[in-house]
């Protein structure tokens, strides 16, 4: 009671917007996890580094090679999209058929290499990428939103529709799905299983990279950026309940709105070891996640 | 005489050091049905699963319409016409009855001959009017029976000219296996598929074959007509259960 008449409206509100913000992002990264962990069965720890990506080419692109903003953003995300693929075909694909751990492992060497080559290359130093639509905050009901905030609004929308519709209404979208459901009638029905596993590799890379572009002019962008925006997303991902791609998203806006709820309202030196401890208060009360499906449900 | 569809000469294969098909010859002629029995464990999920290119065998050679197509693969092998329903029905679970149909169509021009597609759809929905009714019904609440009729009904609309099954009738009632029975020689008489029928149930299976193979340990000890086998005093000691018959 006294709690909430302490607190204004209008910060409240700023918090669930800096929240609502900084947990698509962490759900693009948590769908991310979730199309490759259900076209392979393994959870892929460079998730993080294809964000990191996304943020560092464009800044590379437009420092080094002096592209204007725009195109350098959409260049990083190509770019990733060809890395991710990269993955897939060298680190992944010649040991297909290890037990998934061993390829879990894999993608966290992967991550590591990624990491070092960017800073090998590029320097560790932290960069900025302009706003897209400039720096001049919208006034509503009190609160101040930054322009890319919407920016990160749309575009997380925008896509989250965009696989909605593709997973649920194409061909190659239930292909897809057909493939984590059981790979071995997917081949019976003529799914190049091979081919979709290449194919979640990009799209995760795809999602990655414009999650860690739009964002990069909120949070700024450098070398290992990816690593705890990694942990977010899959944090996320067990949140929303492991394999559902909409459970994942969901879960890295609630994650994002409880850090910065804590962080407002508690203190933000603490703000990320909030979400965690939120995170496994959670799975105690309900392991299989917010939006977990029951495992019988699987069969 | 017909024509020979699918033939396999000397196959070989191995699970690791499990030698789990031995030098298997066999073949299946345009418009026939014939059968593979065979008990427990004697490779005949096994032998299926080479033919459809999941499983590469170590030697031999497999011939569809007098092309080698040993080591293609799996979705090379259901473009060629040759569709498999494998053990254990593997229907697509989480997705609609309609969604695993309009999957089994994936190798097929989808965008250019989508109303050829739905046509086909139709059709299935004709021959099994149970799955009409589930349309909307996610694949995984169906029983057992209607199950294995999707199973059928999603390896047809990949408009097969050979359909590979394995143990249609298992763990179902003995009415629904006469009902699968029923439609597989249907498939045959109406569509003129031809079709290698896997079945553990030895007597259904000779029933409706034309011919049949009777694999043991990986080989093959006995191929005849069906009424030959059926009349086989081997084959009805271990497979027919003749001897329990006459106590
Ligand atoms: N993935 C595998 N790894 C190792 N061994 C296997 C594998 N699959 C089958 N086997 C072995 O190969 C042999 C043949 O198995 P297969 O499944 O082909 O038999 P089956 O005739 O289909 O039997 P059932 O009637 O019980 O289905 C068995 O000894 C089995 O243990
Ligand atoms: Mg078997």
């Amino acid at each position: 009671m006294s709690f909430l008449t302490v607190i204004d409206f209008s910060s409240l509100l700023q918090y669930l917007i800096t929240g609502l913000t900084l947990g698509s992002i962490y759900g693009m990264t948590a769908l991310g996890f979730t199309i490759i962990l259900n076209s392979t069965g393994v959870i892929n720890f460079a998730q993080g580094e294809f964000v990191m990506l996304g943020g560092m080419m464009s800044v590379y692109f437009m420092t080094a090679l002096g592209l204007t903003e725009p195109v350098a953003v959409v260049l990083a995300v190509l770019g990733t999209t060809v890395i991710g693929a990269l993955v897939e075909r060298l680190a992944i694909r010649p040991v297909r058929q290890s037990p998934a751990i061993n390829l879990v492992i894999i993608t966290i060497g992967v991550s590591i290499l990624i990491r070092g080559l960017v800073m090998f290359f590029w320097g560790k130093d932290t960069h900025v990428l302009q706003s897209f639509s400039g720096d001049t905050p919208i006034m509503f009901l009190g609160a101040a939103i930054m322009p890319q905030a919407l920016w990160v609004l749309g575009v997380s929308a925008f896509l989250l529709v965009g696989f909605k519709f593709f997973f649920s209404k194409t061909l190659h979208g239930k292909a897809m799905l057909a493939c984590s459901f059981d790979v071995k009638a997917a081949s019976l029905v003529g799914i190049g299983v091979e081919r979709m596993v290449l194919l979640s590799f990009m799209i995760s890379a795809f999602v990655g990279a414009v999650g860690g572009v739009i964002l990069a002019p909120i949070t700024m962008t450098s070398y290992d950026v990816g690593v705890l925006l990694g942990l977010k997303g899959f944090a996320a991902c067990i949140l929303g309940g492991l394999g559902n791609p909409f459970g994942a998203a969901a879960g890295g806006i609630v994650l994002g709105i409880l850090e910065s709820l804590g962080a407002g309202f508690i203190s933000s030196a603490y703000k990320d070891a909030l979400a965690f401890v939120i995170l496994l208060i959670l799975l105690f009360a309900k392991p299989s996640g917010l939006f977990g499906q029951k495992d019988s449900k699987r069969v | 005489m017909k024509s020979t569809l699918l033939a396999l000469k000397n196959i070989d294969v191995f699970y690791g050091h499990i030698h789990a098909v031995r030098r298997v010859t066999l073949h299946v002629r345009q418009g026939e049905i014939v059968a593979l029995i065979g008990g427990n464990g004697a490779g005949k999920t096994t032998m299926l699963c080479t033919i459809s290119g999941l499983i590469r065998p170590s030697q031999g050679s497999i011939l569809y319409q007098d092309v080698e197509i040993t080591r293609q693969s799996p979705e090379a092998i259901v473009r060629a016409g040759l569709s498999h329903v494998p053990e254990g029905r593997l229907v697509f679970s989480p997705l609609s009855v309609e969604d695993n149909l309009h999957l089994g169509a994936y190798t097929r021009p989808y965008f250019r001959k989508r109303s050829d597609m739905l046509q086909d759809v139709e059709t299935m929905y004709a021959m099994f009017p149970v799955l009409r009714e589930r349309r909307h019904q996610h694949a995984g609440t169906l029983s057992g029976g209607e199950q294995q009729m999707l199973a059928i009904a999603r390896a047809l609309m990949a408009r097969p000219k050979l359909l590979l099954l394995d143990e249609p009738g298992m763990g179902l009632a003995p009415l629904v296996v006469k009902d699968i029975f029923r439609h597989i020689l249907n498939l045959r008489d109406e569509l003129g598929l031809t079709v290698l029928l896997v079945e553990q149930n030895a007597r259904s299976a000779l029933k409706v074959a034309d011919r049949g193979y009777v694999l043991e340990n990986g080989r093959i000890l006995i191929q005849g007509t069906a009424g030959e086998l059926l009349a086989n005093h081997d084959v009805q000691r271990a497979y027919l259960g003749r001897e329990l018959d006459e106590n």
